[in-house]
C-alpha cells in the first residue's frame, strides 16, 4: 500500500516521541526509586498501595502505644523494685526492734529511721510518669495518688479504673495499675482490713509507744505487704514481656506490609537500567534510520 | 500534415495539464485534509481512412479525486470514538491522581485522626495529645473540603470543555451549511471542485471527533448531518440550513446537563452524548465524577455522624458531656464541602467515659470491676398502654383494661424515667381493684402488698424486671425522705396548693402566681350503705377513723370535721360534693387522702374521689403500672393518663447520683442510691454460662468483676468527673477505625479505598479502550492516506514520466513542421 510523504513523516515522529517518552519514565523512575510515580500510573494498584500505607501507619501507631506503655511500665518497675527494698528494710527493722533486749528509747530511734523509710514509700507511691501522670492513680492522673492530711493520715485519692490500650487488632494491654493494688491494705487474723499506710503509721505509733505485741502485728503487716508487692511487680515483669512480643508481633508485620508494598511500588533498578538501555538503543534506532529514509528522495536521483 | 501536427499538439495540451495537475499535488502534498487529484487521459474520437481508422490524438477528459466514501466514514467513526476515550482517560487519571494520592487522598486524614485518638487513648489527660486530636479532626474535615473543592473544580472544567466543544460543533455545522450552498450550482459530484469536497470531508471528519454523527450524501455532494440514532431526527445539518446545540443544566438534577437542539427555532432534545469528545467528557462525569462526589458526601455524612455519637457519648476535661464534633454548613453544595469541625477548645474533647467504678480501698476481697454503660434493652413495655401514652399535656389519654379469672390483673405499661408531672387514674374501682407500681427490681412503690402467687406473676423478665429481682416492700405507699429514691409519688386522692395568675392592671405586667390553700373537691356524692372502716383511710398521714354508715353527706363531713385538729383539713359539702380544704392560711401544705393498708380504691370512690396515682415533677426510675383483682372473678378497668412531658434519660439519672453495690454475702448484693439511701435492688449474684468471671447489670450499667468478691466488699459507681486520665470514650473512638458504618458493609477507611479502586479500574480500563480505538484509528488514517495522501515519490515519478510524453508530444510536433518544410522545398 502507499505510503504518502506525511504520513510518513508524521508517523516517525509520533513513534520517536512514543520511544522519548519511555526512556523519561524510565529515567524519572531511577531518580525516585520508585516504579509508581503517580497513581495514574497504575490506577489498578492505588486502592491497594493506601490500603498498604495505612496498614503501615497503623502497625506504627500501635507501636508507639506500645513505647508509651513500656515506658510506663519501667517507671512502675523502677517504684515497686524501691519500694519493695524499703520493705524489706522496714521489716528488718522490726524484727530487731520487737527484740526484748532494746530499750523504750532505742525504739524511739528505730521509730525514726521508719517513719524515714514510711515518708519515702509515700514519695514512691506518688511516682509520675514521663507525661507528669500520677502513675498510681487510676485515672484521676491529675492529683497525687496519695494524700497526707495535716494530722499524717494518709489517704488515696485516685480510682480503681483499669485504663486499657489498644495495640493491636483485638489485642489490649493494661495501662494503669491503681495504688490500691500496689500498696495494698492489709486484712489481719481478725478479719480487719487497714490501709496500708494506715497500718505503718500504726508499726511507727508501736514502736514509739514500745508496744511489742503491736510491733509483731506490724512486721506480719509488712510480710502482707511485701507478698503484695512482690505480686504487683511480678505481674508488671510479665506484662511488659507480653509488650516485648506483641512489639515484636508488630514490627513483623509491618515488615511484612512494607515489603508488599516495596514489591508493588518500589523500582527494580537491574529492570530499569536495562529497560533504559533497550529504549535508548530502539530511540537511536529510530532516528538513524529515520534520517536515512528521509532523505530518500526520487526526486534526488531524477537527473536531466 | 495537419493531423500529425494537431496530434502532437493536443498531446502537448494534455500533458501540460497533467504536469499541472501534478505539481498541484507535490504543492499540496503537507495540505490538511487534501486529496490527491490524478489525470485521466482520452483517445480523441478517430476518423476513417479508406477500411480503418486513424487516430486523432489525446484529450484531457478530468481530474479525479482520489476518494472513497467508505474509507472515510470508517475514518470518521474510529476518531468519534478515539476522542470519546481521550477526555475519559485523562480526566480519569486525573482524579486518581487526586484520591489515590497520599497527601490529597482521604485515605492518610483518616488514618491520621484515628492514629491520634489512639495516641490521646494513651495519654487523655494530656493537653498536648488532645490539641493534636483537635488538629487532625480539623485535618479530617478539610481534607474533605479540599477534595470536594478539587471535585467542583473538575466539574467546572468539564463543563467548560463541553461548552466550547459545542461552540466549535454549532461553528463547523454552519460551515457545513455554506458548503451546501456552493454545492448547489452543480447537480452532479463530479462537477463538483474538488477544494470544495476536500473542506467538507475535513470539516466532517473534525465534526465526528466532537461527536459521533451520521451522514448521508446527496447526488452534488451535499451533507445531511444527524446526532440522532437515525437520520430523520436530531439533524444538524441539511440542504443550507444548520441547527445549533445548546446545554444547559438540568433542572431535575443540578450535576447532569441537558442539551437542546436549535433552542430558539424548533427544539428538539437530546437524551445525552455517548460518543466524541464531548460524548467522553460527559462519560466522565456522569459515570465517575458525580457518583463519586456523591459518594464522596456520603461518606462525610457517615463519619460526622458516627463520630459525633460517639463523642456525645464521653466525658470533656471539664467532666462535662461531649458535644458534635462535626457539622455541616447548609449554603455548600455538597455535605463534603460544608463539613466543618467545630470544637475549639482541647479541654472539651471529650476522652472520658461516663461512668466510673472506685472498689473500696478496704475490700477484704482482691475483686477489681469495671463498668460498662450499654442503653438497655429489657422485655416487656417501653411506654405506657396504648391511648395512654398519648396523654401529654393538653391531651389525656384513657383505655379500658380486661382482668380474666385465670389471670388477675392487667398491664397498664410502663412509665418511663424522665415522665413529668404524672397522674394515672383510676374510674370507679371495684373494692378489689388496685393500682400496684413496681420498679423495675420488684420495689414494690404503691398498692397493696403482692401475694406469693402475685409476686410469682408479675416478677418476671418477660414484664420488663431485671434479671434476679426480688420483691420488696421497703418503700410501699411511703413518703418524704422515707420514700423510693425520695420521688414524691402518691396514690389516693390529692390537690396541690393552686397558683392563681397575677397581672398588674396598671402596666399589664405579668406577677408571680399568688398562692391559695389546697382544696380537694370529689365527685357528685351518692350515699351508699357501705361504711368505712378504721384506718382504712390516711388523711394527710393521719389514720381516719371507722365510719359504720351514713345517712347522707353532712354525716361524712361532720366525721370528717371531728379529726380536722390531726388532719388540718376542713370538710364542708358544696353542691353535693364533698370538698376538703386547708385553712386559707396554708399556702404551703397540700392535701392527700391515701389509702391504709387495708384500704382500697372502693373506700375513696365511696367519698366521691378517684383513685389517681401521682408523680410530682419528674420520675426517677422505670416504673412498671399493673392493675390487680383479688376477686377471682373477671372485670374491666378505665384508667386515664396526663403528663407534661418525658425529659432526661436513665443515663442521665444514672450519672446524677452515685452508686453504691455492697456484697451482704459471698453470693448476694445490694445496691444502694448513696443520695437518698434508698435499696434499689436485692440481688443474688449471677455467673453466665459462658462467662468466666461473675457480672452484674443495673438499668444498663454492667460491673464485671475480675473474681467473685466477698462479703463486705464495696463498689462505687459514680459519674467520673475527674477522672481526667480515663480514655474509655476514645477506646470506642480508635474501635470505630475498624466498624462497618457504611451501608455495604465496610468501614470507613475501606469504603474510601473501595471507591479509589472503582476509579483506578475505570481508570484501567479506559487506557485499554484507549489504545484498541487509537489501533483501529491509525489503520483508518493508513487506509485513508493509501487512497488520498500525496507520496512525493510518485508524483515525482509521474512527473518524469509526463514530461517525457510532454516532450516527446513536441517531438511529435517538430517532427511535422520538419515534414512540412521538406513538402515546401520540393520545387
Amino acid at each position: 500500500m502507499k505510503i504518502s510523504t506525511s504520513l510518513l513523516f508524521d508517523r516517525a515522529t509520533e513513534r520517536m516521541s512514543a520511544v522519548q517518552n519511555r526512556v523519561s519514565t524510565a529515567q524519572a523512575q531511577m531518580s525516585e526509586a520508585k516504579k509508581i510515580l503517580s497513581p495514574s500510573d497504575a490506577p489498578d494498584q492505588a486502592a491497594a498501595i493506601q490500603r498498604l500505607k495505612g496498614e503501615v501507619q497503623r502497625q506504627d501507631s500501635h507501636s508507639r502505644t506500645l513505647d508509651v506503655a513500656m515506658r510506663r511500665y519501667q517507671a512502675e518497675e523502677t517504684a515497686l523494685a524501691s519500694s519493695n527494698d524499703i520493705l524489706i528494710r522496714m521489716k528488718e527493722l522490726g524484727i530487731q526492734a520487737a527484740n526484748d533486749t532494746l530499750s523504750p528509747d532505742d525504739r524511739k530511734g528505730v521509730a525514726v529511721e521508719l517513719q524515714g523509710l514510711r515518708d519515702q514509700l509515700l514519695s514512691f507511691g506518688n511516682t509520675r510518669d514521663d507525661n507528669g501522670n500520677y502513675l498510681f492513680a487510676g485515672t484521676r492522673v491529675n492529683e497525687p495518688a496519695f494524700a497526707q492530711d495535716s494530722n499524717g493520715v494518709v489517704s488515696y485519692q485516685g480510682d480503681q479504673t483499669q485504663t486499657l490500650v489498644p495495640t493491636g487488632v483485638e489485642r489490649t494491654v493494661q495501662f494503669s495499675r491503681s495504688g490500691t493494688d500496689v500498696f495494698s491494705r492489709v486484712v489481719r487474723q481478725d478479719g480487719d482490713s487497714v490501709a496500708f499506710f494506715d497500718a505503718l503509721d500504726q508499726m511507727i505509733e508501736a514502736m514509739n509507744s514500745s508496744q511489742t505485741g503491736k510491733i509483731q502485728q506490724g512486721i506480719a503487716d509488712l510480710t502482707q505487704m511485701h507478698n503484695q508487692l512482690t505480686l504487683s511487680q511480678a505481674q508488671n515483669g510479665s506484662e511488659q514481656t507480653v509488650l516485648q512480643t506483641q512489639q515484636d508481633f508488630l514490627s513483623e508485620t509491618t515488615l511484612r506490609f512494607k515489603s508488599t508494598l516495596s514489591d508493588i511500588e518500589d523500582l527494580d533498578y537491574v529492570e530499569a537500567v536495562s529497560r533504559m538501555n533497550k529504549e535508548m538503543m530502539a530511540l537511536e534506532a529510530a532516528m538513524g534510520s529515520f534520517g536515512k529514509i528521509a532523505s530518500l528522495s526520487l526526486f534526488d536521483y531524477i537527473r536531466n | 500534415m495537419n493531423d500529425l501536427l494537431n496530434i502532437g499538439s493536443s498531446g502537448v495540451n494534455a500533458y501540460q495539464r497533467a504536469l499541472a495537475t501534478v505539481s498541484n499535488n507535490i504543492a499540496n502534498a503537507n495540505t490538511e485534509g487534501y486529496s490527491r487529484q490524478d489525470v485521466s487521459l482520452d483517445a480523441n474520437d478517430p476518423r476513417q481512412l479508406g477500411k480503418g481508422y486513424l487516430g486523432t490524438g489525446v484529450r484531457f477528459d478530468m481530474v479525479q479525486r482520489q476518494y472513497d466514501a467508505f474509507v472515510e466514514s470508517n475514518l470518521r467513526a474510529s476518531n468519534s470514538d478515539l476522542q470519546s476515550q481521550k477526555p475519559l482517560l485523562s480526566y480519569v487519571n486525573r482524579l486518581i491522581d487526586l484520591v489515590g494520592d497520599e497527601s490529597l487522598g482521604l485515605t492518610s486524614a483518616m488514618n491520621r485522626f484515628f492514629e491520634s485518638s489512639r495516641d490521646l487513648s494513651n495519654d487523655p489527660a494530656s493537653v498536648f495529645a488532645r490539641s493534636t486530636f483537635l488538629r487532625d479532626a480539623e485535618g479530617l474535615s478539610s481534607r474533605f473540603q479540599q477534595l470536594s473543592g478539587q471535585f467542583e473544580l473538575l466539574d467546572n472544567e468539564t463543563r467548560q470543555s463541553v461548552d466550547t466543544d459545542l461552540g466549535q460543533i454549532n461553528s463547523i455545522t454552519q460551515q457545513l451549511g455554506l458548503l451546501n450552498k456552493q454545492m448547489a450550482k452543480h447537480s452532479q459530484v463530479t462537477s463538483q471542485p474538488s477544494e470544495l469536497l476536500d473542506q467538507r470531508d475535513l470539516l466532517l471528519r473534525e465534526l465526528s471527533g466532537l461527536v459521533g454523527i451520521k451522514t448521508k450524501f446527496e447526488a452534488n455532494g451535499a451533507v445531511l448531518v444527524s446526532v440522532g440514532d437515525t437520520l430523520e431526527q436530531r439533524i444538524l445539518v441539511q440542504k443550507t440550513s444548520s441547527r445549533a446545540i445548546s446545554v444547559s443544566p438540568s433542572v431535575v438534577d443540578k450535576n447532569s446537563l441537558d442539551f437542546l437542539i436549535d433552542a430558539y427555532g424548533t427544539p428538539e432534545s437530546m437524551s445525552g452524548i455517548s460518543s466524541g469528545k464531548i460524548g467522553g467528557t460527559m462519560n466522565f462525569r456522569d459515570q465517575v465524577l458525580h457518583p463519586f462526589s456523591q459518594s464522596l458526601d456520603d461518606l462525610a455524612v457517615a463519619m460526622a455522624r458516627e463520630i459525633n455519637a460517639i463523642h456525645r457519648e464521653g466525658l470533656d476535661g471539664e467532666g462535662l458531656v461531649g458535644g458534635d464534633l462535626f457539622v455541616f454548613s447548609a449554603d455548600k453544595p455538597g455535605q463534603a464541602a460544608g463539613m466543618q469541625m467545630v470544637l475549639k477548645d482541647v479541654n472539651r474533647v471529650a476522652a472520658a467515659g461516663q461512668f466510673r467504678v472506685i472498689d473500696d480501698p478496704l475490700n477484704k476481697g482482691s475483686a477489681q470491676a469495671r463498668v460498662l454503660y450499654q442503653s438497655p434493652e429489657f422485655a416487656g413495655p417501653t411506654a405506657l398502654l396504648g391511648d395512654l401514652a398519648l396523654g401529654q399535656t393538653p391531651q389525656i389519654g384513657s383505655v379500658t383494661v380486661s382482668i380474666t379469672e385465670s389471670q388477675a390483673y392487667a398491664s397498664l405499661g410502663l412509665v418511663p424515667v424522665g415522665t413529668q408531672d404524672l397522674s394515672l387514674t383510676l374510674q370507679n374501682p371495684s373494692a378489689s381493684q388496685s393500682f400496684q407500681v413496681l420498679t423495675r427490681d420488684g420495689r414494690h412503690l404503691l398498692g397493696r402488698e403482692l401475694s406469693q402467687d402475685q409476686q410469682s406473676l408479675l416478677l418476671t423478665e418477660s414484664k420488663g424486671l431485671e434479671t434476679g429481682a426480688s420483691y420488696n416492700t421497703t418503700y410501699l405507699n411511703a413518703s418524704g425522705a422515707a420514700a423510693y429514691l425520695e420521688m414524691d409519688i402518691f396514690m389516693g386522692a390529692k390537690a396541690d396548693v393552686g397558683l392563681v395568675q397575677q397581672f398588674n392592671l396598671a402596666t399589664r405586667e405579668l406577677l408571680a402566681p399568688e398562692k391559695t390553700s389546697a382544696v380537694l373537691t370529689g365527685n357528685t356524692f351518692e350515699s351508699s350503705a357501705a361504711g368505712i372502716a378504721e384506718g382504712d383511710l390516711i388523711l394527710n398521714g393521719h389514720p381516719l377513723p371507722g365510719l359504720a354508715s351514713w345517712a347522707d353527706l353532712s354525716d361524712v363531713v361532720d366525721w370528717l370535721n371531728g379529726v380536722t385538729v390531726n388532719t388540718d383539713v376542713e370538710a364542708s359539702s358544696v353542691d353535693g360534693k364533698l370538698v376538703l380544704s386547708r385553712p386559707a392560711s396554708d399556702t404551703i401544705n397540700d392535701i392527700r387522702l391515701g389509702l391504709g393498708t387495708l384500704g382500697t380504691p372502693a373506700d375513696l370512690s365511696l367519698l366521691g374521689f378517684d383513685t389517681r396515682i401521682s408523680v410530682k415533677g419528674g420520675s426517677t426510675d422505670d416504673l412498671l403500672v399493673f392493675v390487680t383483682d383479688s376477686s377471682g372473678s373477671a372485670s374491666t378497668v378505665s384508667v386515664s393518663a396526663q403528663f407534661s412531658g418525658i425529659e432526661g434519660s436513665m443515663k442521665q439519672v444514672l450519672r446524677a447520683s452515685p452508686l453504691k453495690v455492697t456484697f451482704t454475702s459471698a453470693s448476694e448484693y445490694k445496691i444502694e442510691d448513696t443520695r437518698t439511701n434508698t435499696v434499689v435492688a436485692e440481688r443474688s449474684l449471677q455467673t453466665g454460662t459462658n462467662e468466666t468471671n461473675p457480672s452484674l447489670t443495673y438499668r444498663g450499667l454492667r460491673l464485671d468483676f475480675s473474681t467473685t468478691p466477698k462479703t463486705g466488699d464495696v463498689f462505687n459507681i459514680d459519674d467520673n468527673k475527674d477522672g481526667i486520665g480515663n480514655n474509655e470514650n476514645m477506646l470506642r473512638m480508635v474501635a470505630l477505625e475498624d466498624e462497618a458504618i457504611t451501608p455495604g458493609g465496610l468501614n470507613m477507611s475501606e469504603a474510601y479505598i473501595e471507591r479509589v479502586n472503582q476509579i483506578g479500574i475505570v481508570a484501567k480500563q479506559s487506557a485499554i479502550a484507549e489504545q484498541a480505538s487509537s489501533v483501529v484509528y491509525q489503520q483508518a488514517v493508513e487506509a485513508r492516506d493509501g487512497i488520498t495522501g500525496v507520496s512525493l515519490d510518485e508524483e515525482a515519478s509521474a512527473l518524469v514520466r509526463f514530461q517525457q510524453a510532454y516532450q516527446a508530444n513536441a517531438k511529435v510536433m517538430q517532427v511535422a513542421m520538419d515534414l512540412f518544410d521538406t513538402i515546401l522545398q520540393v520545387r
